[in-house]
């Protein structure tokens, strides 16, 4: 489904000439259906791989193919319709602060041009999965981490996406909502959506037993079906 | 773009509208500036106009006849200025309007008791000739100096007219040209403050935009609702301009005509308003959509 090849990521620095390099030569590939944890310290390169497979970025060497389409090369008029395909989920939430909670998790389902009837009625449906019914008429301001991270998940499955990338989702919150937020992704997952999960958390990775790609300094250390966190 | 694409973006651009209070308020009240300025920069036009005008209506040549002259022999040369081409309007003062008209003039104070001490009509009959052109009085005047006339006219009161006529030409050629820099300059200003203006408001959006952008939002779908906030923006301030710009006119009115020699700023409200309405919802509603457009363009080609 997802295809990495040789990807090499180099920033320049900030008022020198030095580079430094996020990423060096990545290559694996994602079944679809997965649910694979990237874990790693901070700054070790999660974050731009997700980047780089959200088109986000441009890596500065190697291809991404997504089913077989290389998405270095798409244009920006062709991102938007690789991008329905594809849920987000942030650490920071990313929430759209001026529309409701209902508006936000709609804004993903009017984007992709939904003809359908019955839209409200889907929205509903997500939100009840998220546990967040109650509060559809909410604004981002008026609610807690948890919940704020939960609506963005609900933003992020509603068009129904072949994979969702989630980037230290439980980053900011406690261990209750966090093992909340696992639930539903594993849910998500068991419904034949692919996951891929950044994370730094020990007992997220730990109590996941799937798939992880442990990464150290932009470069894969280990890549194992059932892995631990090894760091 | 369909219907329903079309009510989802006028719709969020009213949600927008609506619940960015503050961003709302910021780029309301900066076109609202600029509106109010170009209209008062307008109302300064007309201003000028008027007042170079009035100037104008000022200036005339006074040719005074001799005493007993007939007033056939006054109407034939009234004939022959009219028959000029220079000549915008030609006025007989008789002697005794003349004195009526002084005495109006003058019934409260020294000149009148000097008047009636004389217990004579000391003034002379006398036309009034206003050209079309504060340029064109050389040529009237010479026309007056024609030996033809001399032996009724007294004298043509165009002493010294020459220079101040070219005076008050120049003045007002200048008054006219300083104004409509002042103008210029002041609408560039007003323009480029607005612009960075709204920029600075839209990039506090920077976020929001990028999200939409991740979510797979088409450009005219993150355009589109800006686009129609900046447009309701543009029409409230435009709107807010109008009513308050109405409200000091009729208000000032009274205290502004003696300023600016009888300028009424209301009338001139008045008899301008398809203009003026024209002028403050063009520059509001292009100042909101422009600036708008091109501040989410900015982040939309990062």
């Amino acid at each position: 489904m997802i295809k990495l090849e040789n990807i090499s990521k180099i920033y320049p620095l900030s008022f020198s000439r030095e580079q430094k390099a996020a990423l060096q030569n990545v290559s694996f590939d994602v079944e679809s259906g997965e649910f694979i944890t990237f874990c790693g310290r901070s700054g070790a390169g999660k974050t731009t791989l997700l980047k780089i497979i959200a088109c986000q970025e441009k890596p500065t060497d190697g291809n991404v193919f997504f089913e077989g389409e290389d998405l270095c090369r798409t244009k920006d008029k062709d991102i938007c319709s690789f991008r329905h395909q594809i849920g987000f989920v942030f650490q920071d939430y990313k929430l759209l602060s001026y529309k409701t909670v209902f508006e936000n998790v709609s804004y993903a389902l009017e984007v992709t041009d939904y003809q359908n009837g019955g839209m409200d009625e889907e929205v509903e449906q997500i939100l009840e999965l998220v546990g967040l019914q109650n509060q559809t008429n909410s604004f981002p301001h008026e609610l807690s981490g948890g919940e704020k991270q939960r609506v963005a998940i609900a933003r992020a499955l509603i068009h129904r996406p072949k994979v969702v990338l989630a980037d230290e989702p439980t980053g900011n919150l406690d261990p209750y909502h966090t093992r909340d937020i696992l639930k539903i992704f594993n849910k998500v997952n068991e419904m034949g959506t692919t996951i891929l999960l950044a994370t730094h958390s020990k007992e997220i990775v730990n109590s996941l037993q799937r798939r992880v790609i442990t990464i150290e300094d932009g470069e894969i250390r280990s890549d194992e079906a059932k892995g631990r966190f090894i760091l | 773009m369909s219907k329903k694409t079309f009510k989802k973006i006028l719709r969020s651009g009213w949600n927008n509208f609506q619940r960015q209070g503050i961003l709302t308020f910021a780029t309301l009240f900066i076109i609202f500036i600029a509106v109010f300025l170009a209209s008062s920069l307008y109302l300064f036009g007309g201003a000028i106009y008027f007042l170079n005008d009035r100037l104008q209506e000022r200036i005339d040549i006074s040719v005074f006849f001799k005493e007993n002259t007939a007033r056939e022999d006054i109407a034939g040369i009234e004939e022959q200025l009219k028959a000029v081409p220079e000549v915008k309007k030609v006025e007989y003062i008789s002697a005794d309007e003349a004195y009526q008209k002084f005495v109006e003039e003058h019934k409260d104070d020294q000149y009148y008791e000097a008047l009636q001490a004389i217990e004579m009509n000391p003034f002379l009959a006398s036309v009034h000739v206003q050209a079309k052109d504060p340029s064109q009085y050389g040529e009237i005047s010479s026309f007056l100096k024609k030996d033809e006339f001399q032996s009724v006219i007294q004298n043509v009161n165009d002493y010294k007219r020459g220079t101040v006529i070219q005076k008050l030409t120049d003045l007002t050629k200048n008054i006219r040209t300083i104004g409509f820099a002042l103008i210029g300059f002041l609408s560039l200003i007003a323009v480029f403050v607005t612009f960075n203006t709204i920029k600075l408001t839209i990039f506090s959006q920077k976020a929001e935009i990028e999200i939409m952008r991740l979510v797979g939002a088409k450009k005219s779908f993150i355009q589109g609702p800006y686009f129609i906030q900046g447009l309701l923006c543009g029409l409230s301030a435009s709107l807010f301009a109008f009513v308050l710009f109405g409200a000091f006119a009729f208000i000032l009115q009274d205290k502004l005509s003696g300023i600016f020699l009888g300028f009424n700023m209301f009338d001139f409200y008045r008899t301008n308003l398809w203009q003026l309405l024209a002028l403050q919802f063009g520059t509001g509603l292009l100042l909101g959509t422009i600036s708008s457009v091109l501040a989410v363009q900015a982040y939309l080609k990062k």
